[in-house]
């Protein structure tokens, strides 16, 4: 307890620090005024709530990017970290919200549940995120996964009407729950083996010989655990599909992306430090037969399915599995390359999936909602420009050249090979064959089948829908031509 | 005339690139204008590359035409271009085809007209890439550009089972070039590893690195598998026929004439300089595959009934002699080989052309259907008799230039595999020359037929420059041999003699 007492007193908050985490509060402050402002404005138009959220969020990618120069710094006695690899993940849930926010407009107003407390629900998440990724404490990092997990179960189950969403919210919940207890577990057996909860001394006593206690390695694994039920790695993945299909389809684009972002932003932290502490390197070969059999599940679970959420749902899986490559190799050595490897793709990802699923936002009709694959017949002849850049979103999701998700996949597999895990690379690439067939299969669908004669989906006329899958083509190709260009700013990150 | 400064390679690349770009914005009911402008741009790019031709310096038969330009310095990898004989005369035969598959699409493209002129100008882009690049990664960026407009060249404008082979097709590319790409990134670390600097170039790698042995066995069958599929090699070759039967005529010519050679083009750049301690191993097993696929591909095309399908698994007989002489491992076997893509693009690309034009005025294309066509369209018959002989191997025309250096090429190597490749030649002559006696000769059986017409004028453009070629590497064979002597023996057969040389001293070591 009197050990406790003391890291209580180190909170040590200064001017310097506020400064350091603007981002976090910017989000934070965006979030009260929306609802402060929503107190005010009962029954009318919450339009002021999306302007707010996406200000407020621009604003904090704008400090936040500004922050780029920041190493290594810790707030708040060290609680939380204020560093690159931070404000490289902080960037990436920035965007993906920010993404989420413009998909929401149009489709919540058409959900008739155009509501203020969506968009706070929605930036409480990304705090929830932001504290995770620079979080250099267990206790902490648990904090921001809770902040990020209990509104996201609201956000699954936001259509209070409908079976499948309040499905997916209970669903989410009880599994989210059991993560959550389980990171805790896993935080204390990790705090009985080295006597903290903070990282820094945590890899300390790990390297000093900790490492070898069950305690440790049991600590560890739940720790595993309960962020692999967060990215949805195999087999902690049950839940995906069906809260993936019940969300709103923001929120499900926003959970593939960011969710799992934050996931492997624990990760990563946690494994930096300790690669190569590991002699035996059971570590390794835990996560590269998670990150197998994720690829695998995730792969064929895509295969059969026709409702393109779905499908969706297990790629994320898939990509889940990819990047899992990157962290079993950043478990054996701590060359920056892995790392680089997994923001670089879960840049590109969350680009190309939101992006994506800007494209399923955009079908609407009589029919409500156009989630079938085959509801894209068509529409290369209907809107040629919307089924480009599905195609660009498909082609980069398998990783064909040149696109980002291309290079995403070199990285991450030239960083395997790198450490020796070939076979995890070749397992890898045979499967992003696998994986063409059913990517493809939208694009054939919109191509080559003939647009039906009635009851096809309209398009919705939104310019931020717009904007999201005209930014992430971008953003694609760009990462796609210039992989340079992110890859020299990330190489100053480790 | 002096080069230095004018980026050829990178012009006559990024050329159809451009034309693409400016098709697109090109109002998609203006078709004639399309049309002209794509066939324009394939033909500029063509005047580009020709002069290379004349002022590639073969006596020497190194790279030439460099451009460099830093891509990914991280990982050593850079916009390198750089031409040899070897991929001088591939170069030549892709800018040479492509205007030809242009011209030819007006007759059965009709419909999104923009869209087919678009894809094809991508993968012209793509082709030639891979045939000017000597950068592993590069390599195998244009590699994979080259599949998805092709994918929908079959999958919108085939035939009927367009979408089981047009996913046929892309899944069996993407297998084999996947596993290349791991095998390039291993190379690339290797290089790292013993360099100190990570580096793509592949003759950086050929010069500096050494690949130890059970390495190269694996990056090989990477290799290899990769290449085998695309050429494609027995039993790899099962995509070939659907694609070949589904794809329209323009398809059709530019996979025959064009994308399998990218295959061949690979083994003999990568394959047998970069590992040839493999090769040396793998090499009875190729030789044995391919005369396989000779023989087997011979038989198949002598049951077909369907012309078109008769010509693609010609194809898979005519492929199998290209990689027996490539690993043949010599000077003549390789030369061949490299003569006989250009002969096969030649008169294999004819063929497909010449059966969609009986298809586009009949509809049908069973040998059936035909008979004594040499009377009702003379001008048509003879330029099938002219191409079909050029294929079989008629002394004075091309094809027998490369049949006659292959099989000296694998008798000097091993001359049991000359057996079926004589054999292959023999089958050659009498399933084309059967298939010639069923349409051309005979008696007019079908009064549908009495209403045919001759070549029409676009036609006789799309045929023309292939017979005069035809005649040309007939006659002059050296003037493209003395291309590529130099190129093969210094950029392929040196690394064979490296070796040999260890293979004496380890000997010696264990004396």
């Amino acid at each position: 307890m009197t050990e406790g007492m003391s890291t209580m007193t180190d909170f040590g908050m200064t001017a310097g620090d506020l400064r350091l985490l603007e981002p976090l509060l910017a989000v934070s402050i965006t979030a009260a005024l929306v609802l402060t402002v929503d107190l005010f404005r009962i029954g009318r138009d919450k339009n002021f709530a999306f302007v707010i959220s996406l200000l407020g969020i621009v604003y904090a990618l704008v400090r936040n990017l500004m922050l780029w120069d920041v190493e290594q710094t810790p707030v708040f006695g060290g609680h939380l970290m204020v560093d690159r690899l931070g404000t490289g993940f902080n960037t990436i849930f920035l965007v993906a919200a920010l993404f989420a926010v413009m998909l929401s407009k149009s489709y919540m107003r058409r959900a008739g549940l155009f509501l203020a407390e969506y968009f706070v629900l929605l930036l409480t998440t990304v705090m929830g995120m932001m504290v995770m990724a620079q979080a250099h404490d267990l206790v902490v990092l648990f904090l921001g996964l809770e902040l990020l997990s209990i509104p996201l179960y609201v956000l699954a189950a936001f259509f209070r009407g409908r079976k499948q969403s309040v499905e997916a919210g209970i669903k989410y919940f009880l599994l989210g729950a059991f993560s959550s207890g389980i990171l805790i577990y896993g935080v204390a057996l990790l705090y009985g083996a080295t006597g903290s909860t903070e990282i820094g001394q945590i890899v300390a006593a790990a390297t000093a010989g900790a490492q070898d206690s069950l305690l440790f390695k049991a600590g560890l694994g739940l720790f595993i655990v309960a962020l692999g039920f967060k990215i949805a790695a195999v087999p902690f993945h049950m839940w995906a599909p069906d809260v993936y299909e019940g969300s709103p389809t923001p929120i499900t684009a926003f959970m593939a992306t960011a969710v799992k972002a934050a996931g492997f932003a624990a990760l990563v932290r946690m494994f930096s430090g300790l690669s190569g502490v590991f002699g035996e390197a059971s570590v390794t070969s835990t996560i590269s037969i998670i990150a197998f059999a994720t690829m695998i599940v995730g792969n064929l679970g895509a295969l059969p399915q026709t409702n393109i959420k779905r499908m969706l749902a297990y790629s994320s899986i898939a990509h889940a599995g990819y990047i899992l490559v990157g962290v079993a190799a950043l478990t054996v050595s701590s060359s920056a390359d892995a790392a680089e490897a997994v923001l670089f793709y879960l840049l590109a990802y969350t680009f190309t999936n939101l992006g994506a699923f800007a494209v399923v936002v955009f079908l609407v009709g009589k029919k409500g909602e156009y989630n079938e694959i085959t509801d894209f017949k068509g529409l290369a002849v209907r809107n040629p420009v919307l089924a480009l850049s599905m195609a660009i979103f498909m082609f980069t999701l398998t990783g064909i050249p040149p696109t980002a998700g291309f290079f995403g996949k070199f990285f991450l597999f030239k960083a395997a090979v790198d450490v020796g895990l070939i076979w995890l690379a070749v397992t890898g690439v045979i499967l992003s064959v696998v994986s063409l067939y059913y990517y493809v299969r939208v694009v054939a669908f919109m191509y080559l089948h003939p647009s039906p004669e009635e009851d096809y989906p309209k398009m919705e006329q939104c310019p931020w829908l717009a904007a999201v899958s005209l930014i992430s083509v971008a953003g694609i190709l760009i990462l796609g031509i210039f992989p340079q260009s992110l890859l020299s700013a990330l190489d100053t990150v480790f | 005339m002096d080069l230095t400064g004018i980026p050829v390679l990178s012009l006559a690349t990024f050329l159809p690139l451009l034309g693409a770009v400016l098709v697109a914005f090109i109002p998609g009911k203006r078709e004639s204008a399309i049309r002209q402008a794509s066939l324009s741009v394939s033909i500029l790019t063509l005047v580009i590359s020709l002069p290379l031709f004349f002022l590639y310096d073969a006596t020497k038969g190194d790279m030439q035409f460099n451009e460099t330009l830093s891509w990914i310095p991280a990982l050593g990898i850079s916009y390198r271009l750089g031409i040899d004989g070897i991929s001088l005369l591939l170069l030549l035969l892709t800018t040479f085809i492509s205007p030809l598959v242009l011209l030819s699409s007006y007759s059965h493209i009709k419909e999104r007209v923009k869209e087919f002129n678009i894809l094809y100008l991508l993968m012209e882009t793509g082709m030639i890439g891979v045939f000017v690049t000597s950068d592993l990664f590069l390599f195998y960026i244009f590699w994979e550009l080259t599949l998805i407009p092709l994918y929908f060249i079959v999958g919108i404008w085939g035939g009927p089972r367009r979408f089981y082979a047009a996913i046929k097709f892309f899944l069996y590319t993407l297998v084999g070039s996947l596993l290349m790409l791991v095998a390039i990134i291993y190379l690339i670390l290797q290089a790292r590893d013993q360099m100190g600097a990570p580096s793509a170039s592949l003759f950086a790698i050929l010069d500096n690195v050494t690949i130890p042995e059970n390495a190269q066995m694996w990056l090989f069958a990477a290799f290899a598998l990769a290449f085998a599929i695309k050429i494609p090699l027995f039993p790899f070759h099962t995509w070939l026929p659907d694609a070949h039967v589904e794809a329209p005529t323009s398809g059709s010519v530019v996979l025959a004439g064009v994308l399998l050679k990218l295959g061949s083009y690979g083994l003999i750049r990568f394959c047998l300089p970069l590992f040839p301690w493999a090769v040396d191993q793998f090499s009875p097993l190729m030789l044995v595959l391919a005369a396989v696929g000779i023989i087997y591909g011979a038989f198949l095309a002598w049951a077909q009934e369907d012309l078109k399908k008769l010509v693609a698994y010609s194809s898979i007989s005519h492929m199998g002699f290209i990689v027996l002489g490539i690993f043949a491992w010599n000077l003549r076997g390789v030369q061949g080989s490299i003569i006989q893509s250009i002969n096969h693009g030649l008169s294999t690309g004819a063929l497909f052309l010449l059966v969609g034009m009986i298809y586009d005025r009949r509809h049908v294309r069973m040998i059936s259907d035909f008979g004594g066509l040499g009377r009702i369209i003379p001008w048509f018959s003879a330029a099938l008799l002219l191409v079909t002989l050029s294929s079989i191997g008629l002394p004075g025309l091309n094809g027998f230039v490369g049949e006659i250096l292959i099989v000296q090429g694998v008798f000097e190597a091993d001359w049991r595999f000359a057996v079926p490749a004589a054999l292959g030649i023999l089958l050659g002559a009498i399933y084309m020359l059967s298939m010639i006696r069923r349409t051309l000769m005979g008696a007019t059986n079908k009064p549908e037929n009495k209403e045919m017409k001759d070549l029409n004028k676009r036609e006789v453009f799309c045929l023309l420059p292939i017979v005069v070629m035809i005649f040309v590497i007939g006659f002059f064979p050296g003037l493209f041999l003395d291309k590529t002597k130099v190129s093969v023996e210094q950029n392929v057969l040196k690394y064979k003699d490296a070796i040999r040389i260890t293979q004496e001293y380890q000997q010696h070591e264990l004396k």
